[in-house]
């Protein structure tokens, strides 16, 4: 096992560098700094005596890759590549191209918003699944089984936005119960969340459910239970303790991979609900054409996508003895 | 002319805000001079730190703020501009370079990244001709040329005083660790100082104790008289004593938050406008009754913006100086109703234009007098502007050499549309435009790109037509008019300049430049009614509107009457806190019965469920 860790943790090192490089490539060639500069500038500045002080003061004034210019290792390390890419490789993300502050900085700030927005929906969500697929996987068939199946697709096609704003129109303005939006740090956070905890669990419903159905359905008709219920085990019994801990393989394996939703935060939620949040700071960048801040979460994002998989794998291998890696 | 001085006095006994930078130990030295990290952990905001004074302001202060514009590395967007009428801009610039190199070289010396802490150049003795002090009191502004804007950008906030005891504080590396800058926490002398600064959240505001004595005063109509506005005459500022600015990324709950009572202004976003605003039987908008009701007042005003389709007068079809040509542009001008689009894209807010010039800069003629000729006419009936019928557009393009839009060569006129925007808005208004330009027989075509591309096309002249604007800098006809000096044209001045449509007259250059160095008086007016008049002629635009802008504010606020270029009227403000917090006791008491139907339902489904188990 820990050589398969160690495996996989020296796969990711390519990976990143390559991710880097995607990433670099992506930004800068389409955008060029003189783009940024005039961009960020605005239509009054657009002078080029303004867009070469703003790549300056920026640090874009150097060349992408190479610096001919330069002497020895600087011709490497005096570049937009080395400067703006290659450090985030060991955490440096830079400074906010618009307002110059630490994107590093704000991203820790950031993170615990984040985190008390979307743990209690994952959880809240992933639990109310995990109950209702249940019900209805044993009721297959049923009107209640048509009936749920018949919601959850409605649930799935409705837009995450009108969720938001029906949500904040009927709790916040008609029967006032709740904020309509805004943050507090402290005791009082929890008013502020308990909207986007609710809208944010209702809206991912539907397609768990469904989901969840498939699977436990696919365990349902194993021989194991078919076994059990001759052996005259109660339906409650074979329910929690034999379908819920095979279906779980399945599901525990993914949840990993919901690391990067629950760091990154949720980006309308956050942005409606005035939440400072990771999800938030990278739409007001996006809108902002903030591009230092757009990368660092690209990059950021690419990393914790990466991180999931590997404990993904890992989760994989310790729930499922019967999976050998090797 | 070769020097012109402005003599500038400062007031006595103005002070600074309290600062920790100007906080001294007993024998002399800044207290935080060399701080250590373990000193200042946990402070958040610059009015937590322990140690805090003041000082007199200086002429000094004002020596090292213009010197510090020079520095390349703050990159500040007013460098260009001081550069052409404030003397030796250049040469303090390439000083200040010098000055930096040497210290970065011995700060690395140091074993200090000048990357994470930049070096800080002593302001006060690098030399810059364009500023002389007298005394502390006393300082001179000497300029190339004569140039009475000037006036206007040294009222803006790049000309505020800087400390250099400010720099220093914040070029500490402690202070630069703990996340604090300059920029961020800006220090003053006025009614407010800034306590928290979250860029991207909120930014908190509070009455700056040392804030000199200055008393509500205002000159008003009789208008504002009945508005109350001059209640509070003679009183001490500011009356707010915090300031609260929410960063909210989304209008809606700006706007049920404005309701519910916890904003005092908002604007209007268009979804809820039929909710807001009654349009009365003559045209003018009024507040709906449901918002009159609570208490709310609509204030509204034209900005000081010009928008405006832009020809490129390089073009060889659409541009050029040829009476054919200005009479194609003329033609175009008159189907392209601006009011029309005001009406239907803007649900009415806006002014038509008639020249570049916006309502209430002084130049800008309005009603009878400030029509323009060649694309409108005044109607006597209404008392309004209206466009020239769409007959006199046809018979100028036959003038023009375009019979029904059909050219010499048999084929129809196909003009493009260059834009950057691909939103449902500019859609919509391209689809108006090319049913206007369909009237004279004109093909219009549409030629999306991204931004940075477009702005490439702009600079290289390579479009046609475009949809543009201007936000007024200064309320001087001068920031308006320059846009089409031949000089600031664009491709002339490789991107350079403002004059977006290259327009170049000598007639008009000769006009502008005899009025722009003008105070004003009889004889500038006349002579901006000339530059108008040539410009109005050559069409190298078609004039669009003046955005006007709607505000909404609650009945508790007082003296608000929005500014379009001045920002300090904060000080101004004042709130009746007890008439707030009744309005918001009154329209936010959670209404629970639906609440306890709900818990009812789920008990009935229960039971329910219980008894049919039972059964």
């Amino acid at each position: 096992m820990l050589a398969y860790i160690i495996r996989r943790l020296l796969y990711v090192v390519p990976t990143l560098l390559g991710v880097n490089i995607l990433v670099f490539v992506l930004f800068f060639m389409v955008n060029t700094p003189d783009d940024m500069a005039r961009q960020a500038l605005g239509e009054k500045n657009m002078d080029p005596l303004q867009v070469e002080r703003w790549k300056e003061a920026h640090g874009y004034e150097v060349p992408l890759f190479w610096n001919g210019e330069a002497k020895g290792v600087q011709c490497l390390t005096k570049t937009i590549f080395f400067r703006k890419s290659l450090a985030m490789l060991w955490g440096n993300f830079g400074h906010s191209d618009m307002t110059q502050e630490s994107i590093g900085g704000e991203i820790r700030r950031r993170a615990l918003p984040s985190l008390c927005v979307s743990t209690p929906i994952f959880l809240a969500t992933l639990l109310i699944n995990i109950i209702l697929a249940m019900i209805v996987a044993t009721k297959r068939g049923s009107v209640s089984d048509m009936v749920t199946q018949f919601l959850c697709v409605a649930l799935m096609s409705i837009s995450g936005l009108i969720y938001i704003i029906a949500g904040q129109y009927f709790f916040a303005k008609l029967l006032r119960w709740t904020p309509v939006s805004g943050f507090l740090q402290g005791m009082d956070m929890w008013k502020f969340l308990v909207l986007p905890i609710l809208v944010g669990t209702v809206s991912g419903i539907g397609g768990g459910v469904r989901l969840y159905r498939t699977l436990f359905l696919e365990e349902i008709n194993r021989d194991y239970v078919r076994t059990a219920r001759a052996k005259g085990l109660p339906e409650s019994q074979i329910l929690f303790l034999h379908v819920l801990k095979n279906a779980m393989i399945p599901i525990l394996t993914n949840v990993p991979l919901q690391l990067l939703t629950l760091m990154m935060g949720n980006m309308l939620l956050e942005n409606f609900f005035s939440i400072p949040g990771l999800g938030g700071y990278t739409i007001t960048a996006l809108g902002a054409q903030d591009f230092a801040i757009v990368r660092a979460m690209v990059f950021l994002g690419s990393v914790l996508y990466i991180i999931g998989l590997l404990l993904a794998d890992i989760c994989y291998s310790i729930v499922d003895p019967r999976i050998r890696l090797g | 002319m070769t020097r012109v001085e402005y003599v500038i006095h400062l007031k006595e006994g103005v002070k600074y805000q309290p600062h920790p930078c100007f906080a001294k130990e007993a024998d002399g030295t800044p207290s935080y001079k060399g701080v250590k990290s373990s000193e200042i952990a946990g402070i958040k905001s610059i009015a937590s730190f322990p140690k805090q004074d003041s000082r007199i302001m200086t002429a000094e202060d004002f020596k090292v703020a213009l010197t510090r514009l020079c520095d390349t590395r703050l990159s500040s967007p007013i460098y260009s501009t001081f550069l052409s009428f404030i003397t030796g801009m250049d040469e303090c610039s390439e000083a200040i370079k010098a000055e930096v190199a040497r210290l970065e070289e011995e700060q690395q010396k140091r074993g200090l990244n000048p990357e994470r802490y930049s070096v800080l150049p002593d302001y006060r003795k690098i030399p810059l001709k364009g500023i002389e002090i007298v005394d502390d009191k006393t300082f001179k502004v000497i300029m190339p040329r004569k140039y009475p804007q000037a006036l206007y950008w040294m009222s803006l906030h790049f000309f505020s005083p800087v400390p250099y005891e400010a720099l220093e504080f914040f070029a500490e590396p402690a202070i630069v660790d703990a996340g604090f800058a300059f920029k961020n926490w800006p220090i003053g002398t006025g009614p407010y100082m800034m306590t928290d600064c979250n860029l991207r959240d909120f930014l908190t505001l509070k009455a700056n104790p040392n804030f000199r004595d200055d008393f509500y005063h205002w000159d008003g109509s009789a208008e504002d008289k009945a508005a109350g506005l001059m209640a509070d005459e003679g009183q001490k500022m500011p009356f707010i004593k915090q300031i609260r600015f929410q960063f909210e990324r989304e209008s809606i709950p700006v706007w049920i938050k404005f309701l519910q009572g916890y904003y005092d202004t908002s604007g209007i976003p268009s979804d809820m406008y039929d909710a807001a605003v009654n349009m009365e039987t003559n045209g003018d908008m009024g507040l709906s009754p449901e918002m009159a009701e609570k208490g709310m007042q609509m204030i509204s005003s034209v900005s000081a913006t010009s928008f405006y389709l832009g020809f490129n007068m390089l073009d060889p079809v659409i541009g050029g100086m040829d009476p054919k040509q200005k009479k194609l542009r003329q033609a175009i001008s008159i189907v392209l109703d601006y009011q029309e689009y005001i009406d239907i894209f803007m649900n009415g807010r806006g002014v038509m234009s008639q020249s570049i010039l916006a309502p209430g800069i002084y130049g800008c003629q309005e009603g009878k007098e400030g029509v323009n000729p060649f694309t409108c006419r005044w109607d006597e009936e209404s008392q309004k502007i209206v466009r020239l019928d769409v007959e006199r557009a046809k018979q100028l393009m036959v003038e023009a050499g375009y019979p029904n839009g059909v050219g010499p060569d048999g084929k129809p006129l196909v003009l493009h549309y260059d834009a950057s925007g691909s939103g449902s808005q500019s859609k919509t208004g391209f689809l108006w435009m090319r049913e206007k330009l369909s009237k004279l027989g004109i093909v219009l075509e549409e030629r999306l790109t991204d931004l940075n591309r477009f702005r490439d096309k702009v600079n290289k002249g390579d479009w046609q037509m475009l949809m543009t604007g201007w936000v007024a800098d200064y309320p001087d006809p001068e920031n308006f008019l320059f846009l089409f000096a031949s000089e600031n044209g664009v491709v002339a001045s490789q991107g350079g300049g403002s004059n977006k449509t290259n327009y170049s007259s000598p007639e008009f250059d000769k006009v502008f430049h005899q009025l722009e160095s003008m105070n004003n008086g009889p004889e500038r007016m006349e002579l901006i009614k000339k530059a108008l008049r040539i410009i109005q002629e050559d069409a190298p635009c078609c004039w669009g509107y003046h955005p006007k802008s709607l505000v909404l504010t609650h009945g508790w606020l007082k003296n608000y009457k929005p500014h379009h270029m001045a920002k300090t009227f904060k000080k101004c403000l004042r709130i009746d806190t007890e008439a707030r917090n009744a309005f918001r006791r009154k329209y936010n008491q959670p209404i629970l019965w639906p609440g306890y139907i709900g818990i009812l339902v789920v008990y009935a489904c229960g039971l329910l469920l219980i008894w049919r188990k039972k059964d």
